[in-house]
C-alpha cells in the first residue's frame, strides 16, 4: 500500500510499505477513505517529538471502511463507515472506565519509555513517536486499528467524509477544551491559535454558551475564519503591543474568565521574549516554547482557568507559575479522551448545529502529502487545514 | 492485500529500535537538564553544578552513562520484587495466578510450568539453546485470594523462590499485586544456563512482564505493533 512516512526533521514522503494485518484478537484493518494532517504532525515533522523513526507512517485523522476484523471484536462488521479516534484505548483499564480514554494504561507497548520522561505513560497514539506505542497512522490506504470494538464509531452514509472526518481529532480536542473551561452564562473566552483546534475550540465555546469568544493569531485568513462564526471576535497580535492589555481593554479591566492555548510548543514570539524562547529551543534549554501558554497564564481573570490543548512534549522555562497560583488558575490539559465524545459530537454534526468541514482548506491525493505538509507548515496559499485522499 | 513479513526479523528490528529509542529519550532529558544545571553553573560560579551539568551534556551527547555500566554486572542471586495494580477484583487476579502454567504467558523468561497436582508443577526456563534449566517446584503456602508462595524442590540446579500477594484496593474493584521472585545459583556456583537465567530476570524484565500482566487480564491481549508495515529506511 501507499503510505505516508516520517523520514527525518522536514522530511516527508510517501512510500510503497507491506499492507498491515490483525495482530492482536481485537484488531480491525479499515481502508482509508480520508484522512488529514493535523498541527500536532508539524510538531513531528519540525523534529520536536523525540523517539521518531525513519519509517514510521504518520497520520492520526482518518476515517474509513472495515475490510477485517479479528475474532474478539464484537459490533463491527465488514463494510463498516466509521471513524477512528486519535488515542488508542483498550475500554476495560481504570481510566478508560471513567471515560478518560487517552490516559489508557494498556494500550502502550512502549509505556517504559514515556515512564522515563513523564513518570507514567499515557495511551498509544496512531502515527506519533515510539514513546506513544510506535503504531503505524492512518496516513495510508490501510490502517491496523486496536482495540477495535471500543474506538471506531460507525458513520452515517447521508453525511460526507469531510463533514465527519475531524470527529477523529481536532472537533473533539476543540470541544474538550471548551468543556475544560466550565463555561458560565456571561463568561468570555480568549483563544490563542485560530489553526483548526483554535476554530473547533471558539465554536465549541459557543456551543456550550459562552457571551464572546476572543480569538488570538497573527495570521490574517485564520483570523477571517474565526470571525465568521456567530460570537467570536478576532484579534491580530500584530495589531495588538501587548495581548495581554488588549484583552483587558476587550473585558472592562477583568481579563478573560477562561484562556485556551490552542498553540503549543511552536508559538512565534515576538520582540525579546520571542528571541530568547528561541535560542533557548536551539542550545536545547528548553525542549518546548511557551508563548502563547505564558499570556493564556498572565491574561486570564483571577480564579479562571486555562485550557490547554495545545501540545507541549517537554520542558519549559519561565513558566509563570506565581501568576498561576496569586490568581488560584485552574490549569486543564492533556490529550482529548476521543472515543468520549466523538458519538455526541457526531450527534450534533447531524442535528446540523455545526458542518466541520468549514476548516478545510486544501483537498490533495495522499500522493501529494509532502508538498502538503509543507504547505500547512509555512501556512502557503492560505492553507489552514489539509484533508489527503488514498 | 496481506503479504507477511518474517515474524522473527521484525521483533528483532522492534528490539533493536527499542534500544535506539531508549538512548534516544535519555539524550534528550540529559540534553535539557544537562544544559539547565550548566546555565545554573554559570549564574552562581558553581563548579559542582558545572560538573554535574557538563556530565548530562556529554551522557546526552554520545549515549554513554558510566553509572548503568556498573550496574549491569550481576551477581549469582537475582531477587526482584514489584508491585502493580490491576483493575479487577483479587478472587479474579488470585485465580490467574493459583494456576501456575499461566504465568509463560507474561513473564518472560519462562518458557512453560506444567502442574502435576495441586500442590507441585515443572519449570522449564526460556534461554537460548543448547542451553537447558528446569526444575521442579511445590507451593509453600496458599491464602486464598491473598497470597502465594512457592519453591524449588532441594537439589535443583537453580534455586527458585516467589511469592505473590493481592490486596484489594479501598473502594475500587481492583487488586493491589506484590510479586516477590528470587533466583540464586546453587552454592553460588554460577554454571552457563543459570548465568542466562539469571542476565534476563532484571528489575526492567519483570516489570514489563507485570505490565503485560495486566494488559492481558484487563484487556484481554497485550499491545503490540511487531509485525506492522514501515517505510524502508535506507541508513
Ligand atoms: N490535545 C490534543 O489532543 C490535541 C489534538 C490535536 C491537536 N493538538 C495540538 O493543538 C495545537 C494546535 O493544532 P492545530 O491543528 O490547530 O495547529 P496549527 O499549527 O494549524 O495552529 C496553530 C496556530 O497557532 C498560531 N500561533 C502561533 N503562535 C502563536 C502565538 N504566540 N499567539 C497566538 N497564536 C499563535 C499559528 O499562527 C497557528 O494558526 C497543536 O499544538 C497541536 O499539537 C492537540
Ligand atoms: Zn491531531
Ligand atoms: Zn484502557
Amino acid at each position: 500500500m501507499r503510505a505516508v512516512c516520517w523520514n527525518g526533521k522536514r522530511d516527508v514522503r510517501v512510500e510503497s510499505v507491506d499492507d498491515p494485518r490483525l495482530l492482536n484478537p481485537r484488531d480491525a484493518i479499515i481502508e482509508t477513505e480520508l484522512t488529514a494532517i493535523c498541527g500536532s504532525d508539524l510538531h513531528l515533522y519540525n523534529g520536536n517529538i523525540p523517539t521518531m523513526q525513519a519509517g514510521d507512517i504518520l497520520g492520526h485523522e482518518f476515517i474509513g471502511r472495515v475490510v477485517e476484523v479479528g475474532p474478539e471484536v464484537d459490533g463491527l462488521a465488514l463494510g463498516d463507515r466509521v471513524a477512528v479516534p486519535f488515542p488508542i484505548a483498550c475500554g476495560r483499564c481504570f481510566y478508560c472506565g471513567r471515560g478518560a480514554y487517552s490516559f489508557c494504561d494498556n494500550s502502550n507497548p512502549n509505556a517504559w519509555m514515556a515512564e522515563k520522561v513523564y513518570g507514567y505513560s499515557p495511551a498509544g497514539l496512531f502515527g506519533y513517536s515510539h514513546m506513544l506505542g510506535g503504531y503505524a497512522g492512518g496516513q495510508a490506504e490501510y490502517v491496523r486499528v486496536p482495540y477495535a470494538d471500543v474506538g471506531p464509531v460507525k458513520l452515517p452514509p447521508e453525511l460526507s467524509a469531510e463533514q465527519l472526518l475531524f470527529l477523529t481529532d481536532v472537533f473533539p480536542t476543540g470541544f474538550q477544551a471548551a468543556e475544560n473551561c466550565r463555561i458560565q452564562p456571561g463568561d468570555v473566552i480568549a483563544v490563542w491559535g485560530c489553526g483548526p483546534v483554535g476554530q473547533f475550540a471558539a465554536r465549541s465555546a459557543i456551543l456550550l454558551g459562552a457571551e464572546r469568544v476572543i480569538a488570538i493569531d497573527a495570521v490574517p485568513e485564520r483570523l477571517a475564519m474565526a470571525s465568521l462564526q456567530a460570537g467570536v471576535e478576532a484579534l491580530n497580535e500584530n495589531d495588538v503591543g501587548d495581548v495581554t492589555e488588549a484583552l483587558r481593554d476587550l473585558t472592562g479591566g477583568r481579563g478573560p474568565d477562561a484562556c485556551i492555548d490552542a498553540v503549543g510548543m511552536e508559538a512565534h514570539g515576538h520582540g525579546l521574549e520571542g528571541l530568547l524562547d528561541t535560542a533557548k529551543y536551539k542550545l536545547m534549554l528548553q525542549n518546548d516554547r511557551p508563548i502563547a501558554l505564558r499570556q493564556a497564564i498572565n491574561a486570564c481573570r483571577k480564579g479562571g482557568t486555562v485550557s490547554i490543548p495545545g501540545v507541549y512534549g517537554g520542558l519549559i522555562d519561565k513558566f509563570p507559575i506565581g501568576a498561576a497560583f496569586g490568581k488560584g488558575l485552574t490549569l486543564k490539559m492533556g490529550q482529548t479522551h476521543v472515543q468520549k465524545y466523538l458519538r455526541p459530537l457526531l450527534e450534533r454534526v447531524e442535528r446540523g448545529e455545526i458542518d466541520p468541514s468549514f476548516v478545510i482548506t486544501h483537498r490533495l491525493p495522499l500522493d501529494d502529502a509532502p508538498r502538503a505538509y509543507a504547505m500547512f507548515n509555512d501556512k502557503e496559499d492560505g492553507c489552514i487545514k489539509v484533508v489527503l485522499k488514498p | 492485500m496481506h503479504q507477511s513479513r518474517s515474524e522473527t526479523v521484525s521483533a528483532q528490528a522492534e528490539a533493536d529500535a527499542t534500544f535506539a529509542n531508549l538512548s534516544a529519550v535519555e539524550r534528550w532529558l540529559s540534553l535539557a537538564a544537562g544544559a539547565a544545571l550548566l546555565g545554573v553553573a554559570i549564574r552562581r560560579r558553581s563548579i559542582p553544578f558545572f560538573l554535574g551539568g557538563g556530565a548530562l551534556v556529554l551522557r546526552g551527547a554520545s549515549g554513554f552513562c558510566p553509572v548503568c555500566h556498573v550496574l549491569r554486572i550481576r551477581g549469582a542471586t537475582v531477587e526482584i520484587e514489584k508491585t502493580i495494580s490491576v483493575f479487577r477484583p483479587p478472587h479474579e487476579v488470585y485465580a490467574i495466578w493459583r494456576n501456575l502454567e499461566n504465568l509463560p504467558r507474561f513473564m518472560s523468561h519462562l518458557e512453560s510450568v506444567t502442574a502435576a497436582d495441586d500442590k507441585r508443577s515443572h519449570w522449564v526456563a526460556r534461554i537460548p539453546t543448547p542451553a537447558r534449566l528446569e526444575w521442579d517446584a511445590v507451593i509453600t503456602e496458599d491464602r486464598e485470594n491473598e497470597s502465594l508462595s512457592w519453591q524449588s524442590a532441594p537439589g535443583s540446579d537453580i534455586e527458585h523462590a516467589g511469592s505473590v500477594y493481592f490486596r484489594a484496593v479501598p473502594g475500587r474493584s481492583a487488586t493491589e499485586v506484590r510479586v516477590a521472585l528470587s533466583y540464586k545459583a546453587p552454592a553460588g556456583i554460577v554454571g552457563a544456563a543459570v548465568a542466562k537465567l539469571l542476565s534476563t530476570v532484571t528489575d526492567h524484565q519483570i516489570k514489563e512482564d507485570l505490565r503485560c500482566f495486566k494488559a492481558i487480564v484487563e484487556a484481554g491481549e497485550r499491545p503490540t505493533t511487531a509485525g506492522q508495515p514501515a517505510g524502508v529506511t535506507i541508513h
